[in-house]
């Protein structure tokens, strides 16, 4: 049980260096970014507020808010 | 035949604290779209905000704040498995953490003060100090909340019933969920 945990904050970790790494070399590839942003919110929902067991509309309804702060930003940004 | 048995699924926690959750991710949805707006009509003025912020604050503040999730984490299954002790140096782990962040960012506060980057500088900084400083007192809210938790634990409160304790535990999720969408917007996109 303490593994899965472990894994995720592994991945939470991976995924914000190589963010800064990728933005600072490839400024342009913001779209990545916003997807990987999203991607750790999904991770932190089903991982550490463990709603990958939750009923699946409170799941869902958890999921798209770091989806549409994702696409809202990149909206703008890329605007 | 299906020979697996389907958990039941659960919501972990109170009802009241998911409301209150939602409640405060659709604030802060609001100043995080109200920061990408801003962005978006002053370009140059954002570009060169974003280049007085230092990175490796970003990076180190992220660090501290998923750390102290995951310790979270671990306190609140220590608890299911009876483990009061470990939940309880789990907890305390989890406040030491975010203690981590709290220095870190009074450190990055005090320097953009040093160098007259207050909240009147300019739209950049006035959304800046906004959106971080909420975060900030969602943070020292949340530290609160484990040292009670962890109390709570020492004293058996939660022996039998962990639903307080996931409450709890789920404030503190919420203000790393809002940290890893703020840290992108604010410190790493161009």
């Amino acid at each position: 049980m303490m593994y899965p945990l472990i894994v995720c904050w592994l991945l939470l970790m991976i995924l914000t260096q190589a963010g800064i790494d990728i933005i600072q070399r490839y400024p342009a590839a913001w779209i990545l970014i916003l997807t990987m942003a999203a991607f750790k919110g999904w991770l932190i929902i089903d991982c550490f507020m463990e709603l990958h067991r939750a009923p699946r509309r409170w799941r869902y309804l958890l999921l798209s808010w770091p989806t549409i702060m994702a696409f809202g930003i990149g909206a703008f940004i890329g605007w | 035949m299906s020979t697996s048995i389907e958990r039941p699924r659960r919501l972990p926690g109170d009802l009241a604290m998911w409301w209150f959750i939602l409640a405060e991710l659709a604030v802060f949805g609001i100043l995080l779209m109200a920061f990408a707006v801003a962005q978006h009509v002053h370009q140059t003025m954002f570009h060169s905000g974003k280049a007085l912020l230092d990175g490796r604050w970003g990076m180190w503040l992220t660090v501290a704040l998923i750390t102290s999730g995951l310790f979270a984490a671990l306190a609140l299954q220590s608890m299911r498995k009876g483990r009061r002790i470990q939940s309880v140096i789990g907890l305390i782990s989890a406040f030491f953490s975010a203690s981590v962040y709290v220095v870190l960012k009074l450190q990055e506060y005090g320097h953009l003060l040093d160098l007259g980057l207050d909240i009147e500088r300019n739209i950049f900084f006035t959304l800046y100090w906004i959106v971080t400083g909420f975060h900030f007192l969602h943070v020292l809210l949340g530290m609160v909340i484990l040292l009670l938790l962890a109390l709570g634990c020492a004293l058996g409160r939660f022996d039998g019933d962990e639903s307080s304790l996931e409450s709890g535990i789920l404030y503190w999720h919420m203000v790393d969920l809002v940290w890893v969408l703020l840290f992108p917007l604010i410190y790493v996109l161009p």
